[in-house]
Protein backbone atom coordinates (compact mmCIF):
# COMPACT_ATOMS: atom_id res chain seq x y z
CA UNK A 1 0.00 0.00 0.00
CA UNK A 2 2.55 2.63 1.16
CA UNK A 3 4.79 1.25 -2.04
CA UNK A 4 1.97 2.25 -4.17
CA UNK A 5 1.42 5.51 -2.96
CA UNK A 6 5.52 6.05 -3.36
CA UNK A 7 4.97 5.39 -6.31
CA UNK A 8 1.91 7.41 -7.30
CA UNK A 9 3.65 10.62 -5.53
CA UNK A 10 6.83 9.91 -7.75
CA UNK A 11 4.94 9.49 -10.67
CA UNK A 12 3.11 13.02 -10.09
CA UNK A 13 6.00 14.94 -8.48
CA UNK A 14 9.14 14.27 -10.41
CA UNK A 15 7.86 15.49 -13.88
CA UNK A 16 6.54 18.47 -12.21
CA UNK A 17 10.24 19.01 -10.76
CA UNK A 18 11.29 18.08 -13.97
CA UNK A 19 9.33 21.38 -15.39
CA UNK A 20 10.41 23.67 -13.04
CA UNK A 21 14.18 23.33 -13.31
CA UNK A 22 14.82 22.65 -16.51
CA UNK A 23 15.41 24.76 -19.70
CA UNK A 24 15.14 22.67 -22.36
CA UNK A 25 11.45 22.99 -23.77
CA UNK A 26 10.23 21.93 -27.63
CA UNK A 27 8.62 24.94 -28.36
CA UNK A 28 7.80 28.72 -26.77
CA UNK A 29 5.44 31.54 -26.92
CA UNK A 30 7.52 35.20 -25.40
CA UNK A 31 5.44 38.11 -25.03
CA UNK A 32 7.12 41.73 -25.35
CA UNK A 33 6.71 45.39 -25.89
CA UNK A 34 8.41 48.20 -27.75
CA UNK A 35 8.86 51.89 -26.12
CA UNK A 36 7.24 54.90 -27.86
CA UNK A 37 10.37 55.84 -29.90
CA UNK A 38 9.64 54.68 -33.75
CA UNK A 39 13.30 53.61 -33.35
CA UNK A 40 13.06 50.70 -30.29
CA UNK A 41 13.94 47.56 -31.39
CA UNK A 42 13.70 44.53 -29.09
CA UNK A 43 16.85 41.66 -29.55
CA UNK A 44 17.08 37.90 -28.82
CA UNK A 45 19.02 35.06 -29.10
CA UNK A 46 17.31 31.76 -29.68
CA UNK A 47 19.79 28.76 -29.43
CA UNK A 48 18.31 25.51 -30.93
CA UNK A 49 20.14 22.53 -29.53
CA UNK A 50 21.97 20.04 -31.55
CA UNK A 51 19.52 18.07 -33.34
CA UNK A 52 17.98 20.95 -34.41
CA UNK A 53 17.53 21.61 -38.37
CA UNK A 54 15.86 24.84 -38.29
CA UNK A 55 13.78 27.79 -36.18
CA UNK A 56 10.20 28.17 -37.21
CA UNK A 57 9.03 31.13 -36.15
CA UNK A 58 6.15 34.25 -36.31
CA UNK A 59 4.92 37.52 -34.97
CA UNK A 60 1.55 38.81 -33.51
CA UNK A 61 0.86 42.64 -32.92
CA UNK A 62 -1.06 42.83 -30.29
CA UNK A 63 -3.34 45.16 -28.53
CA UNK A 64 -3.47 48.36 -28.58
CA UNK A 65 -4.56 48.63 -31.82
CA UNK A 66 -2.30 51.68 -32.57
CA UNK A 67 -1.19 52.99 -35.78
CA UNK A 68 2.52 51.31 -36.02
CA UNK A 69 3.20 48.11 -38.01
CA UNK A 70 5.27 45.34 -36.32
CA UNK A 71 7.96 43.56 -37.75
CA UNK A 72 10.47 40.79 -37.34
CA UNK A 73 13.97 39.75 -38.62
CA UNK A 74 15.38 36.40 -38.10
CA UNK A 75 18.98 35.64 -39.16
CA UNK A 76 21.74 33.45 -39.40
CA UNK A 77 24.90 33.60 -40.42
CA UNK A 78 24.99 36.28 -43.47
CA UNK A 79 21.21 35.61 -44.28
CA UNK A 80 18.09 37.84 -43.35
CA UNK A 81 14.65 37.30 -43.33
CA UNK A 82 11.63 39.84 -42.00
CA UNK A 83 7.95 39.27 -41.28
CA UNK A 84 5.05 41.66 -40.87
CA UNK A 85 2.23 41.30 -39.08
CA UNK A 86 -0.40 42.83 -41.60
CA UNK A 87 -2.93 43.53 -38.85
CA UNK A 88 -2.95 44.76 -35.45
CA UNK A 89 -4.85 43.54 -32.49
CA UNK A 90 -6.38 40.28 -34.55
CA UNK A 91 -5.95 36.84 -33.19
CA UNK A 92 -3.52 35.75 -36.39
CA UNK A 93 0.33 36.03 -36.97
CA UNK A 94 2.27 36.96 -39.17
CA UNK A 95 3.39 35.08 -42.02
CA UNK A 96 5.38 31.94 -40.61
CA UNK A 97 8.93 31.87 -41.57
CA UNK A 98 11.07 28.34 -41.74
CA UNK A 99 14.88 29.66 -41.27
CA UNK A 100 17.42 26.70 -41.92
CA UNK A 101 20.36 26.74 -39.49
CA UNK A 102 23.34 24.49 -38.61
CA UNK A 103 22.74 21.50 -35.59
CA UNK A 104 23.25 23.70 -32.12
CA UNK A 105 22.26 26.66 -34.04
CA UNK A 106 21.73 30.22 -32.53
CA UNK A 107 19.55 33.00 -34.72
CA UNK A 108 19.08 36.57 -34.00
CA UNK A 109 16.07 38.21 -33.33
CA UNK A 110 15.16 41.55 -33.74
CA UNK A 111 11.53 42.99 -33.57
CA UNK A 112 10.74 46.83 -34.48
CA UNK A 113 7.76 48.48 -35.59
CA UNK A 114 6.97 51.56 -38.15
CA UNK A 115 6.36 54.60 -36.39
CA UNK A 116 6.10 55.84 -32.69
CA UNK A 117 3.98 54.43 -30.39
CA UNK A 118 4.20 51.95 -27.71
CA UNK A 119 2.93 47.95 -28.57
CA UNK A 120 2.83 44.91 -27.40
CA UNK A 121 3.72 41.24 -29.16
CA UNK A 122 3.60 37.67 -29.18
CA UNK A 123 6.53 35.53 -30.76
CA UNK A 124 5.67 31.83 -31.22
CA UNK A 125 9.07 30.04 -32.33
CA UNK A 126 10.10 26.96 -32.87
CA UNK A 127 13.88 24.42 -32.63
CA UNK A 128 12.65 22.02 -35.20
CA UNK A 129 14.88 18.91 -36.48
CA UNK A 130 15.16 17.48 -39.74
CA UNK A 131 12.67 14.89 -38.97
CA UNK A 132 9.66 17.99 -37.86
CA UNK A 133 9.97 16.81 -34.63
CA UNK A 134 10.35 19.87 -31.79
CA UNK A 135 13.67 20.19 -30.00
CA UNK A 136 15.21 21.65 -27.62
CA UNK A 137 15.21 25.85 -27.26
CA UNK A 138 16.81 28.63 -25.84
CA UNK A 139 15.97 32.24 -25.51
CA UNK A 140 18.38 34.93 -24.31
CA UNK A 141 16.77 38.66 -24.06
CA UNK A 142 19.75 41.36 -25.59
CA UNK A 143 18.09 44.67 -25.71
CA UNK A 144 14.90 45.29 -24.52
CA UNK A 145 13.78 48.71 -26.04
CA UNK B 1 55.62 60.04 -67.67
CA UNK B 2 54.88 56.38 -68.10
CA UNK B 3 54.54 55.91 -64.44
CA UNK B 4 50.27 55.67 -63.51
CA UNK B 5 50.19 57.62 -60.24
CA UNK B 6 50.27 55.28 -57.30
CA UNK B 7 47.08 56.65 -55.66
CA UNK B 8 45.51 56.13 -59.39
CA UNK B 9 47.03 53.01 -59.43
CA UNK B 10 45.43 51.67 -56.30
CA UNK B 11 42.24 53.05 -56.84
CA UNK B 12 42.32 51.02 -60.19
CA UNK B 13 43.36 47.69 -58.57
CA UNK B 14 40.87 47.56 -56.18
CA UNK B 15 38.24 48.43 -58.19
CA UNK B 16 39.72 45.54 -60.85
CA UNK B 17 39.49 42.95 -57.80
CA UNK B 18 35.91 44.06 -56.46
CA UNK B 19 37.33 45.14 -53.36
CA UNK B 20 34.99 47.99 -51.64
CA UNK B 21 37.00 51.55 -51.54
CA UNK B 22 36.74 53.62 -48.30
CA UNK B 23 34.78 56.51 -48.95
CA UNK B 24 33.21 59.63 -47.24
CA UNK B 25 29.38 60.03 -46.99
CA UNK B 26 27.35 58.06 -49.77
CA UNK B 27 24.32 56.88 -50.82
CA UNK B 28 23.33 53.38 -52.54
CA UNK B 29 20.47 52.66 -54.11
CA UNK B 30 18.38 49.08 -54.15
CA UNK B 31 15.78 47.06 -54.21
CA UNK B 32 13.31 44.27 -52.67
CA UNK B 33 11.59 41.37 -54.70
CA UNK B 34 7.63 40.70 -54.01
CA UNK B 35 8.46 38.31 -51.67
CA UNK B 36 7.44 39.85 -47.92
CA UNK B 37 10.30 38.21 -46.21
CA UNK B 38 12.94 40.22 -48.81
CA UNK B 39 15.31 41.54 -46.56
CA UNK B 40 18.99 43.30 -47.93
CA UNK B 41 21.99 43.24 -45.66
CA UNK B 42 24.98 45.31 -45.78
CA UNK B 43 27.67 45.53 -43.95
CA UNK B 44 29.11 49.12 -43.38
CA UNK B 45 32.84 49.42 -41.77
CA UNK B 46 33.81 52.88 -40.29
CA UNK B 47 37.39 53.98 -40.21
CA UNK B 48 38.99 56.98 -38.72
CA UNK B 49 41.14 59.06 -41.38
CA UNK B 50 42.86 62.60 -40.66
CA UNK B 51 39.23 64.49 -39.26
CA UNK B 52 39.76 62.18 -36.37
CA UNK B 53 38.53 58.22 -35.31
CA UNK B 54 34.77 57.83 -35.75
CA UNK B 55 32.35 58.44 -33.36
CA UNK B 56 28.94 57.42 -34.74
CA UNK B 57 27.82 55.71 -38.49
CA UNK B 58 24.08 57.63 -39.36
CA UNK B 59 22.03 55.96 -41.74
CA UNK B 60 18.45 56.89 -43.43
CA UNK B 61 16.36 55.13 -45.62
CA UNK B 62 14.25 56.81 -48.42
CA UNK B 63 11.49 54.20 -50.02
CA UNK B 64 11.55 55.36 -53.93
CA UNK B 65 9.51 54.35 -56.75
CA UNK B 66 7.09 52.07 -57.36
CA UNK B 67 4.48 54.41 -54.85
CA UNK B 68 3.24 50.97 -52.95
CA UNK B 69 1.75 49.50 -49.70
CA UNK B 70 4.84 48.10 -48.55
CA UNK B 71 6.44 50.58 -46.02
CA UNK B 72 10.46 50.38 -46.00
CA UNK B 73 12.50 49.83 -42.81
CA UNK B 74 16.59 49.72 -42.24
CA UNK B 75 18.08 48.64 -38.70
CA UNK B 76 21.11 49.68 -37.95
CA UNK B 77 22.94 46.70 -35.40
CA UNK B 78 26.46 46.34 -33.87
CA UNK B 79 27.52 44.36 -31.01
CA UNK B 80 24.20 44.21 -28.95
CA UNK B 81 22.44 47.65 -29.80
CA UNK B 82 20.26 48.11 -32.77
CA UNK B 83 17.60 51.08 -33.88
CA UNK B 84 15.11 51.16 -36.42
CA UNK B 85 14.07 53.77 -38.92
CA UNK B 86 10.73 53.97 -41.07
CA UNK B 87 10.16 56.14 -44.09
CA UNK B 88 6.80 56.89 -43.29
CA UNK B 89 5.50 58.05 -46.91
CA UNK B 90 6.14 56.40 -49.75
CA UNK B 91 5.17 59.64 -52.61
CA UNK B 92 7.68 62.49 -51.16
CA UNK B 93 11.46 62.53 -51.49
CA UNK B 94 12.47 62.67 -48.17
CA UNK B 95 14.49 60.32 -45.96
CA UNK B 96 12.98 58.69 -42.91
CA UNK B 97 14.53 59.78 -39.45
CA UNK B 98 18.02 59.64 -39.01
CA UNK B 99 19.26 56.89 -36.64
CA UNK B 100 22.79 56.15 -35.74
CA UNK B 101 24.89 54.39 -33.38
CA UNK B 102 27.70 55.43 -31.17
CA UNK B 103 30.20 52.02 -31.31
CA UNK B 104 33.21 54.02 -33.10
CA UNK B 105 35.61 52.65 -35.62
CA UNK B 106 33.75 49.16 -36.12
CA UNK B 107 31.45 47.07 -38.56
CA UNK B 108 27.84 47.77 -38.44
CA UNK B 109 24.92 45.73 -40.06
CA UNK B 110 22.33 47.23 -41.90
CA UNK B 111 19.22 45.37 -43.06
CA UNK B 112 16.44 46.61 -45.19
CA UNK B 113 13.29 45.01 -45.38
CA UNK B 114 9.04 46.15 -46.27
CA UNK B 115 5.75 45.67 -44.37
CA UNK B 116 3.97 43.91 -47.44
CA UNK B 117 4.29 41.77 -50.60
CA UNK B 118 5.09 43.85 -53.55
CA UNK B 119 8.69 44.71 -55.48
CA UNK B 120 10.16 47.80 -53.80
CA UNK B 121 13.12 49.96 -54.25
CA UNK B 122 14.94 52.13 -52.12
CA UNK B 123 18.00 54.83 -51.25
CA UNK B 124 20.33 54.45 -48.02
CA UNK B 125 22.28 57.25 -46.46
CA UNK B 126 25.12 56.66 -44.35
CA UNK B 127 27.91 58.61 -43.09
CA UNK B 128 30.31 57.95 -40.89
CA UNK B 129 31.45 60.85 -38.45
CA UNK B 130 33.65 61.96 -35.63
CA UNK B 131 32.38 64.03 -32.32
CA UNK B 132 32.29 66.51 -33.88
CA UNK B 133 30.86 65.34 -37.24
CA UNK B 134 33.42 65.37 -39.41
CA UNK B 135 33.59 62.76 -42.26
CA UNK B 136 35.36 59.33 -41.63
CA UNK B 137 35.99 56.34 -43.62
CA UNK B 138 33.15 54.39 -45.23
CA UNK B 139 33.34 51.07 -46.51
CA UNK B 140 30.00 49.05 -48.29
CA UNK B 141 29.84 44.96 -48.48
CA UNK B 142 26.56 43.77 -49.88
CA UNK B 143 26.18 40.37 -48.21
CA UNK B 144 22.52 39.58 -49.08
CA UNK B 145 20.50 41.12 -52.00
CA UNK B 146 17.16 40.01 -52.48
Amino acid sequence: MNDSILSLKKALIMPMLISVFSNNATAHDLNGSLGQASSAVDFYHIHCFDDSSYLEIELRDEAPSAAPLMSMQISVGERVYNTTDAKDADAAYSPSLQVTGNADEYYLITIDKTAAGKENYAVSYHCMTAQNFHTGTEIFPIADQ
Amino acid sequence: MNHCHPHLFTTLLLTSLSVPIPTLAATLTGALTANSSSTDYYHITCAGNNNGVTDKLKISIMDLAPNTAPMMSAQLIQGMLAVNTTDPNDKDKKYSPEIALQRGDARYEVRINKTAVGIDSYSLNYQCVTKLGKPTLVTVNRIQNQ
